[in-house]
């Protein structure tokens, strides 16, 4: 599907910015942790890793929702019912995220 | 405690509010708005003027179970404008053009818009037609009506009209103008006179209606501080789905109900977002908005229509 396509697309944009503290994980090698989106909600919306953690967002709402770094670092394509979406975070540092379609959803990821 | 302070803002806002049902006529005059509801029907204008509509929320590409056919509603939100006694000027499209901005739900809109009968149509963007990287199909499709950036301001028969982008921006944990577009208008309106009928329209509503479900701008105060000297101002949003109306002073705000599907009431579910209705209901909770504007006597009426009358 495109969806995979356009997560290899972010990770390039990510590198050549420079600025990312996390990559696009299509390899799920090391400790992994899920952040549930339900109800226009991450859950937890406050999640600290250890670095090297894949992070995997997983849409249980019946609406439609993404995954986007405040200063759009990275954005998960829309992620539908059903579908996931996940990210590995190898620096530590606290990154910030909204869904793009409901800015009032927030989350963060402390990674340590 | 923060609990509380919640509470407590939910209250004041659904307190503000008042629910428009049916046809709903909306008589602005001299800077004092005044309302009463209608059965079915529209309002007349009784000497020369002009009127448009304003649709919203189409979101053309949603297929789900709230409505499993938005292309069809459209249509007959397209009709429903057609078949107006009042022949609208044009019509503005308060955003959420597409669903998810996806390949082709852009052409198909532009195609079935095409069916209007009006000479124009302005749009503004809603969130929706920024998923999936779409503001640059937006900008293509949309762009030489209302600006690269999707704010833009034009005048008609002495009004003035002003449209705003308040999706590309954010600020806390709601959509925002933004300085550069804050200035843009704060500009454009500074060459107009007090007593020109101002008409603002922009995707989110530019008052607080339910910040805790984004239901607002973030720097909505400092444009309608640019807006305070105007004898009458109009301020037309969508992006929520339902019609909803409050009157500040000088300035009425209105909400248009979508084509596609409604939402929730405020706060009274968990969460915004498509609301399925029984099948024999949906028309009567989707619509269209039309707006009268008659010169001297200084009357803008607002109608609702929904696809159900
Ligand atoms: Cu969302
Ligand atoms: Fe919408
Ligand atoms: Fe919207």
């Amino acid at each position: 599907m495109n969806v995979k396509r356009r997560t290899l697309l972010l990770a390039g944009a990510a590198l050549v910015a420079g600025a990312a503290t996390s990559k696009a994980a299509d390899d799920t090698s090391g400790d992994k942790q899920v952040v549930v989106i339900d109800n226009h909600a991450y859950l937890p919306p406050d999640l600290e890793v250890k670095v090297g953690t894949v992070v995997q967002w997983v849409n249980q709402d019946g609406d439609e929702h993404d995954v986007t770094e405040n200063k759009k670092a990275f954005r998960s394509p829309i992620l539908d019912k059903g579908e996931e979406w996940k990210r590995l975070f190898d620096q530590p540092g606290t990154v910030e995220y909204y869904c793009s379609l409901h800015p009032h959803m927030i989350g963060k990821i402390r990674v340590v | 405690m923060a609990k509380d302070d919640e509470q407590v803002t939910r209250r004041g806002a659904l307190e503000c509010m008042a629910w428009a049902a049916g046809g709903l006529v909306w008589t602005v005059s001299g800077g004092i708005p005044t309302s009463r509801l209608l059965g079915v029907g529209e309002a007349h204008a009784a000497t020369p003027g002009f009127s448009f509509v304003q649709m919203s929320d189409t979101h053309v590409g949603y297929n789900k179970e709230a409505n499993p056919d938005v292309t069809a509603t459209l249509r007959e939100a397209i009709a429903k404008v057609n078949g107006l006694q009042t022949r609208p000027a044009f019509v503005l499209h308060t955003g959420d053009v597409t669903h998810l901005s996806q390949a082709g739900s852009h052409e198909v809109a532009v195609d079935v818009l095409k069916t209007l009968k009006v000479d124009h149509m302005h749009a503004v963007p809603g969130e929706h037609d920024l998923a999936n990287d779409g503001y640059a199909r937006w900008k293509d499709l949309w762009g030489r009506q209302t600006g690269e950036k999707g704010w833009v301001s034009f005048d008609q028969g002495g009004v003035h009209f002003v449209g705003l982008n308040n999706v590309s921006e954010r600020s806390g944990k709601l959509g925002a103008l933004g300085t550069e577009q804050l200035e843009w208008l704060e500009k454009d309106l500074s060459t107009r006179s007090a007593s020109t009928p101002i008409v603002v329209f922009a995707h989110v509503p530019l008052w607080s209606v339910y910040p805790d479900w984004g239901w607002a701008t973030a720097d909505s105060e400092r444009a309608m501080t640019a807006l305070k000297k105007f004898g009458s101002v109009t301020v037309l949003n969508g992006h929520i789905h339902q019609t909803l109306q409050k009157v500040e002073g000088k300035v009425a705000f209105h909400t248009a109900s979508s084509t596609a599907f409604p939402q929730p009431a405020p706060g009274s579910t968990a969460a915004p977002g498509p609301m399925t209705v029984p099948a024999d209901k949906l028309k009567s909770v989707l619509g269209v908005t039309q707006v009268n504007f008659v010169p001297n006597k200084g009357p803008l009426a607002i109608v609702d229509h929904s696809l159900a009358t």
